[in-house]
């Protein structure tokens, strides 16, 4: 795959050093591989590869139902499968004109920042252990794990765990989890607040981070950046504030932009702020959510109770054809976008009217901001390309789909 | 800067029926989000208006991406997704194209077309010219098929 990249980027010319790193590298997060064209330790281009993991998940989606594919969005963005299928289930909600109860609002909030928790964990912890700081990935996985315990205590998976369905939720959280999760919240301060001191103002860090991959707010625009990667560089769009979807229109939170400056240490300044607003929001859903159902009674996509099943023919029926063809869903298309851990995750989706998508489009958010990293590292030293790979945050699974 | 409420797709429309009248062949809304339809010839001066004009300032290139319907005579349908981040609003734009038509790349407009439209010409064989460069990017590079056409079997080869 690599090979005729690797001859395009040396040229005729024996100057300079032609330096292949990843699929397997470590601190590449996955399978990326980035080809490197050195001049002594600076770069002079950088070709990143990928693919190495496409598993044609938009082919596939063609052939399952509405509900199946929630099996394949859990495994694009991995690391915050939560995120991907709130992703998902919004644009097939807006397709299917399927309304959700305000309860289950409320508690996707709770699902979507539990997600963007365990996510960030991930990339603050491998972000750090890249640049050397080995701690952090140690108290990083610790806190992780409680998240996962808190999404098995949800429902039993720990990270691909398709908890929602279209209309809302397959059935309400035990008592338990409410209980674990108002206890874990003060934990999680505890922690990211461990994370600030030991890392913002260590000179270690400072060093690899400070104007090192900058890129100025119009660049970032331009170059269709989201997430992270462009509220670092001053740019305070979030999708939750500007297309609010769950309840996010009905909880108060900061879009923080960290110092402005676009360069890594600003993302990193950012992400550790958005934990701690990811925190707030779910304090506060959990202080004001309503009581009710948390799945719709729209017979399209609800499942019959159990009685009813065996007593009435029609719900036997409407059973049986929901879980063999599932759902028709009228022709048309729609795109709806979230705000993922990793940028704007969006779905466009049209339907030809049968319980399938004609066809499924993903626009990952890893995938776009991927595309700056030739332009972040060009003209920097070796050691900065592994900073940088660590600050876009990506994941290879949401970037090769 | 904070972020403005959504720009209602109505406003939007009257704008753009405003300084793109000739070139818009049909609009229609849905679920309050506005979806023009081109031609494929006029794609980069629509592109430019809607980038460059004051009040609309689509600056951000969202998505790019195809739909295959055989048996039509132009049967990719090429799906852009266009937003403008100071103002809050959306717009989706479509032209359709016959499979061996080309079309103008948008990274000239936008440079973050770039990957996206690789993509589109890899998976659908969406053939972009003026694209800064071209080539596969999920598959490899000497494959020789477009996988997200219907002609493709889904259980792969």
């Amino acid at each position: 795959m690599a090979t005729v990249e690797i001859e395009r980027i040396a040229g005729d010319d024996d100057s300079g050093l032609v330096l292949n790193m990843g699929p397997q590298h470590p601190s590449t997060h996955g399978v990326l591989r980035v080809v490197l064209k050195m001049n002594g330790e600076y770069i002079e281009e950088a070709v990143p590869i990928i693919g190495y993991l496409h598993r044609g998940t938009e082919k596939i989606a063609e052939s399952e139902s509405y509900t199946q594919i929630l099996g394949y969005t859990d495994r694009m963005d991995y690391t915050a499968a939560a995120s991907s299928n709130l992703g998902w289930l919004v644009a097939v909600e807006s397709l299917a004109g399927i309304e959700v109860p305000e309860r289950a609002q409320w508690l996707r909030c709770i699902v979507g920042e539990l997600g963007r928790l365990a996510g960030h964990l991930v990339w603050i912890g491998t972000h750090a252990l890249d640049i050397g700081a080995m701690s952090v990935f140690l108290y990083a996985f610790r806190a992780r794990e409680r998240v996962l315990e808190l999404f098995e205590e949800l429902c039993g998976a720990r990270m691909t765990h398709s908890v929602m369905r279209p209309g809302g939720f397959l059935e309400e959280p035990s008592e338990t989890f409410y209980e674990k999760l108002e206890s874990s919240l003060d934990y999680f301060l505890k922690e990211i607040n461990q994370y600030d001191k030991l890392l913002t103002k260590n000179d270690l860090w400072l060093g690899r981070t400070v104007d090192v991959g900058v890129i100025s707010g119009d660049d970032a625009i331009a170059m269709g950046l989201s997430g992270p990667c462009l509220r670092g560089s001053g740019v305070a769009w979030d999708i939750r504030k500007a297309e609010p979807y769950a309840a996010y229109n009905k909880v108060e939170f900061d879009v923080p932009t960290g110092t402005g400056e676009g360069d890594v240490f600003s993302r990193y300044l950012l992400r550790i702020e958005e934990m701690r607003q990811s925190v707030r929001i779910m304090r506060q859903v959990i202080e004001h959510m309503p009581p009710g159902p948390v799945m719709t009674d729209d017979s399209r996509v609800a499942r019959p109770d159990t009685p009813r099943l065996y007593t009435d023919m029609e719900a036997m029926i409407n059973h049986f054809w929901m879980y063999i063809h599932g759902f028709p869903v009228q022709r048309g298309e729609t795109y709806a976008a979230i705000e993922a851990p990793k940028g704007e995750l969006g779905f466009y989706v049209v339907s030809d009217g049968s319980g399938k998508p004609y066809r499924m489009h993903v626009r990952s958010p890893s995938f776009v901001n991927l595309q700056s990293l030739p332009y972040l590292v060009k003209g920097r030293l070796l050691a900065d390309v592994v900073s940088v790979i660590g600050s876009i945050d990506i994941v290879l699974g949401e970037i090769d789909r | 800067m904070s972020i403005p409420p959504p720009v209602a797709a109505d406003t939007i429309q009257e704008r753009v029926k405003s300084v793109l009248d000739d070139k818009v062949i049909a609009a229609n809304t849905l679920r309050n989000f506005l979806t023009i339809e081109i031609a494929p010839e006029d794609l980069l001066a629509v592109a430019t208006v809607l980038r460059d004009d004051p009040e609309l300032r689509f600056n951000y290139f969202g998505d790019v991406t195809a739909v295959h319907w055989p048996g039509e005579a132009r049967e990719l349908e090429v799906v852009y997704h266009l937003r403008s981040i100071p103002a809050n609003r959306n717009i989706r734009v479509k032209t359709r194209i016959a499979a061996e038509e080309t079309i103008e790349s948008m990274a000239q407009v936008w440079p973050g077309a770039d990957w996206p439209e690789r993509e589109v010409y890899d998976l659908m064989g969406v053939n972009f010219v003026n694209h800064p460069d071209l080539r596969r990017i999920l598959m490899d590079e000497d494959y020789q098929y477009h996988p997200l056409r219907k002609d493709f079997p889904r259980e792969g080869l």
